[in-house]
């Protein structure tokens, strides 16, 4: 195709379009007319009698377009212009009947125009033919200046090439899309995704490309922030994989000034330990080779530089173009380069280890992206850091340690030396001494504290201690003589003592034996006595009452009554006597003991009792145990506490009921009764011999019993009381030990035997 | 069928107050033994043995049942209740004693000499009389051959 036809085709091209635009306002002007139709109407009339004529009417209804219908009827007015009027109708018909295609190439115009997609039609030579509303957006001209302009205006120099080849393919008869960087008028770049594809005439002649542009300047900077993001996650994770390989601090300090600046674009990095001891931050590595050997001897102090502060204030730091300030700090002896600083502290459980810093020599400044990033890789360098801090202590501990033992041991080892040789040189001096010391010392440990230690001729440590110990010897030998005064003086009064002691316990002894002895007498006496008196009493008792059977028609009512008395009083008597009786037999009898079972007792003294219809004694045999007891007696005792509580008892059935529990080391045996009970102020009373509670002849009794019992139970080395409550009854309690005394005593020589 | 003959009673007692009332309470329950009384131990083994005073037999018949006080001067109770209870031919003869207090210790001992029964002494005088009719019970049941 020749330029020539190509430029033809391009003015028809335009012709077509601007025929294109105006009929496009003039869509938009009919739609607005049946919108606002009485407005439109009134500025048409007024236009149309001085604008339209008949023949230029006639020509807009033959071509199809827009006519003012409201002139029509004051221009026609004969019936040669009406039938041309019909004829211009009919053509306009024809005509919009034989339009579809101009309609939708309107619609395609439309399309074209308001998508948010760029059109371009260039023709071979890549001129621009035509542009949408859109690419004029992309590139800041309009259509206008676009159209007749070069593509390659607007491509940058390194994609030429691209789009060379691209229109080659599209000659080829290709289609094909590609990404495309086009340039803005204000130098902006818009990256694009174009799909091209050839436009051929209707003579199957190629005559242009036509590509659809898509923006993708966004969607490209977000897939390279993408990719940028997860080239620093890779030297992260690489930077832990290494760091977590390696203990070495200054190792684990390269490494991590290594990846830093991989990490974020800079001219290098340096690593800095904090050195609590001089608080200053020293430096481990650094990949700076510009005055490294500076750099390297310089020990920043905390709180001052950028790292210095980073590392005091404990949060990262950046310090773009430090030398516009004149203020700002630099490494003694380094460069003023242009220099932009981001430094972060390195801390571990709170703890400052040290600090990185990145510089770049450059007016390229730190943004906020490579301080949180920096920030990130700073806290696992300082966990890693951490590690090797620790290791690093570890090790110069071990090594201290180390260290003071081998000093210690060599310490230790000349003192054994030194030690050995002062040993041998006392050794003789302590054996000849100690030959001093020995002799008499032997005479010492056997009580002989004659002889003292010769002293040596010459003074040496030793002599204090001879001196000293014939000082001891001396003082040994005094008290030994005043103990042995004194001891003879304690040993004449103990034997006057003993002697005192003798005597008086021979004397109460005598007392003693002197005193159970009247005590058995009287006893005795006492038995004899009230046995012989019964004689006597008896006879007056049996002569009365014969007196009485047999005389006493003749005694008169006086005479009986006072015979009557005289025979109560010789029965009471019995009863004194036979109770006085009872309890000197029982204390003037040695009586043996033995182990009898708590029932055959109660048994036995119940037969004592006389029992009648109305009274009751309640006992399990079998829940009593076996007492060691002088039988006896104890069977007094059971007579004395069962007749106490029949006799004292007004209730209509009378009980006595007798029950036994272990106590540590005794039986306590419980008589209790349903009879009158005991006021507790009586409860000592009721055990001394003839106090009686009642009134004579209320309860017969003579007021011996309850003593007797007492002396019994505490003959038997037990314990009696009494618990009463007035009307309800009364419980006496004694205890007998389970084992005799002499029981014990005899069990005790026995096993000592 | 013979009429069964009452049996002689010894009635050994040193105190004649006693002998007097032992005898009322014979005669009150209507008993017609032959009531033989001496008046201490020694007499009571002559009475038996016929000796001295005794020596002649109809004066001093075998007693069926001997009453024998206790407290007697010379020779006593117990000790007579020993010789007669190991002597083979008479400790057949039941003897019961006669004692002041119920709680006397020679009961024991008596007991094991094997005396045959006890009368306590009371002071009340009917109480006597049922303890001997309690006694002469106990012989009629006894009788010997």
């Amino acid at each position: 195709m020749s330029a020539e036809a190509d430029r033809e085709k391009h003015a028809s091209l335009n012709i077509k379009r601007s025929n294109a635009r105006r009929k496009e306002n003039d869509v938009g002007r009919k739609r607005l007319s049946t919108g606002k139709a009485a407005t439109d109407k009134g500025k048409k009339k007024t236009q149309g009698s001085t604008a339209y004529k008949l023949e230029d009417l006639l020509e807009l209804i033959s071509s199809g377009k827009d006519y003012p219908a409201s002139h029509l009827m004051e221009l026609v007015s004969n019936d040669g212009e009406i039938r041309r009027l019909i004829e211009a109708f009919r053509i306009r018909e024809e005509r919009l009947r034989s339009e579809p295609e101009l309609e939708s190439e309107e619609l395609y115009r439309t399309l074209v125009n308001t998508a948010q997609e760029g059109i371009i039609l260039d023709d071979p030579d890549d001129i621009i033919l035509f542009t949408n509303p859109t690419v004029s957006a992309l590139l800041g001209y309009s259509q206008e200046e676009l159209v007749g302009r070069s593509l390659f205006d607007f491509v940058p120099p390194e994609e030429t090439e691209l789009l060379r080849s691209q229109t080659a393919r599209r000659m080829e008869g290709e289609t094909s899309r590609y990404e495309l960087t086009l340039v803005h008028k204000e130098g902006m770049r818009h990256r694009t995704l174009v799909t091209a594809a050839p436009l051929y005439d209707s003579g199957g002649k190629f005559y242009a490309s036509m590509a659809i542009l898509t923006d993708i300047t966004e969607l490209k900077r977000a897939e390279e922030e993408i990719k940028r993001r997860s080239e620093e996650l890779g030297t992260l994770f690489k930077t832990s994989t290494e760091l977590s390989s390696t203990l070495d601090e200054e190792e684990v300090g390269r490494l991590i000034s290594e990846r830093a600046k991989d990490l974020i674009p800079s001219d290098g990095c340096t690593f800095y330990r904090f050195d609590s001891f001089s608080e200053k931050l020293v430096p481990i590595a650094t990949t700076v080779m510009e005055s490294y050997e500076q750099r390297m001897a310089y020990e920043v102090p905390l709180g001052e530089g950028v790292t210095g502060r980073a590392a005091a204030e404990r949060r990262p730091i950046i310090a773009n173009n430090i030398h516009k300030d004149p203020k700002a700090p630099r490494v003694p002896g380094g460069k003023d380069l242009p220099t932009c600083l981001l430094s972060v502290p390195l801390l571990a459980r709170g703890e400052l280890l040290g600090a990185m810093t990145l510089l770049r020599n450059s007016q390229e400044e730190f943004e906020e992206h490579d301080l949180q990033l920096f920030t990130h890789f700073a806290r696992q360098a300082a966990g890693a850091f951490a590690n090797s801090y620790l290791f690093r202590k570890l090790r110069e501990f071990n090594e201290t340690l180390e260290r003071k033992v081998g000093e210690r041991t060599a310490e230790l080892e000349r003192a054994k030396v030194e030690l050995e040789e002062v040993h041998s040189r006392y050794k003789q001096r302590v054996t000849d001494r100690l030959s001093r010391i020995a002799p008499a010392m032997e005479k010492v440990s056997v009580g002989d504290f004659s002889k003292n230690i010769p002293l040596p001729e010459e003074e040496d440590e030793f002599t204090e201690l001879l001196v000293g110990l014939n000082l001891m010897i001396d003082d040994l030998r005094f008290m030994f003589e005043e103990n042995r005064r004194r001891s003879e003086e304690l040993r004449q009064l103990n034997e006057n003592l003993e002697q005192i002691v003798g005597q008086r316990t021979a004397e109460l002894k005598e007392s003693n034996r002197k005193t159970a002895a009247f005590a058995r007498e009287l006893e005795e006496m006492i038995y004899v006595t009230s046995h012989d008196l019964k004689t006597p009493l008896r006879a007056i008792s049996g002569f009365s009452q014969f007196l009485y059977v047999d005389y006493h028609d003749k005694l008169g009512r006086e005479g009986q009554l006072y015979l009557t008395r005289l025979i109560d009083a010789t029965k009471r008597m019995e009863r004194l006597l036979d109770d006085l009786l009872a309890t000197s037999a029982v204390s003037r009898t040695e009586g043996v003991f033995e182990r009898v079972p708590a029932g055959d007792l109660i048994k036995e003294a119940i037969k004592l009792v006389n029992l009648d219809e109305n009274a009751d004694v309640v006992y399990d045999p079998d829940a009593l145990p076996l007492v060691p007891c002088d039988r006896f007696k104890m069977i007094e005792v059971f007579y004395n506490l069962i007749s106490n509580g029949l006799k004292f008892n007004d209730k209509p059935r009378k009980q006595v009921s007798i029950t036994a529990k272990t106590s540590v080391g005794f039986w306590e045996f419980m008589i209790a009764d349903n009879g009158i009970g005991i006021e507790k102020r009586h409860y000592e009373r009721i055990f001394k011999i003839f106090q009686r509670l009642h009134q004579r002849g209320a309860y017969e009794g003579t007021g011996v019993g309850l003593s007797m019992v007492k002396r019994v139970i505490e003959e038997h080395n037990g314990r009696i009381w009494v618990e009463s409550h007035l009307g309800v009854g009364t419980i006496f309690h004694f205890t007998l030990p389970v084992q005799r005394e002499e029981d014990d005593k005899a069990a005790n020589s026995e096993r000592s035997t | 069928m013979v009429e069964k003959q009452p049996i002689d009673i010894l009635l050994v007692e040193d105190d004649e107050n006693d002998i007097l009332i032992t005898k009322r309470a014979f005669t009150k329950h209507n008993l017609s033994n032959h009531l033989y009384v001496v008046r201490d131990g020694e007499e009571s083994l002559d009475f038996v043995y016929h000796r001295n005073q005794y020596s002649d037999p109809a004066s001093a018949p075998r007693p069926g049942l001997i009453l024998l006080d206790i407290n007697m001067p010379k020779m006593n109770g117990i000790e007579v209740l020993r010789r007669l209870k190991s002597d083979p031919e008479y400790k057949v003869i039941p003897i019961v004693m006669l004692t002041t207090s119920k709680r006397d210790q020679d009961k024991i001992e008596s007991y094991n000499l094997g005396v045959n029964s006890y009368i306590i002494k009371p002071v009340d005088f009917n109480k006597f009389v049922d303890a001997i009719a309690t006694i002469n019970l106990y012989w009629e049941l006894n009788e010997l051959p």
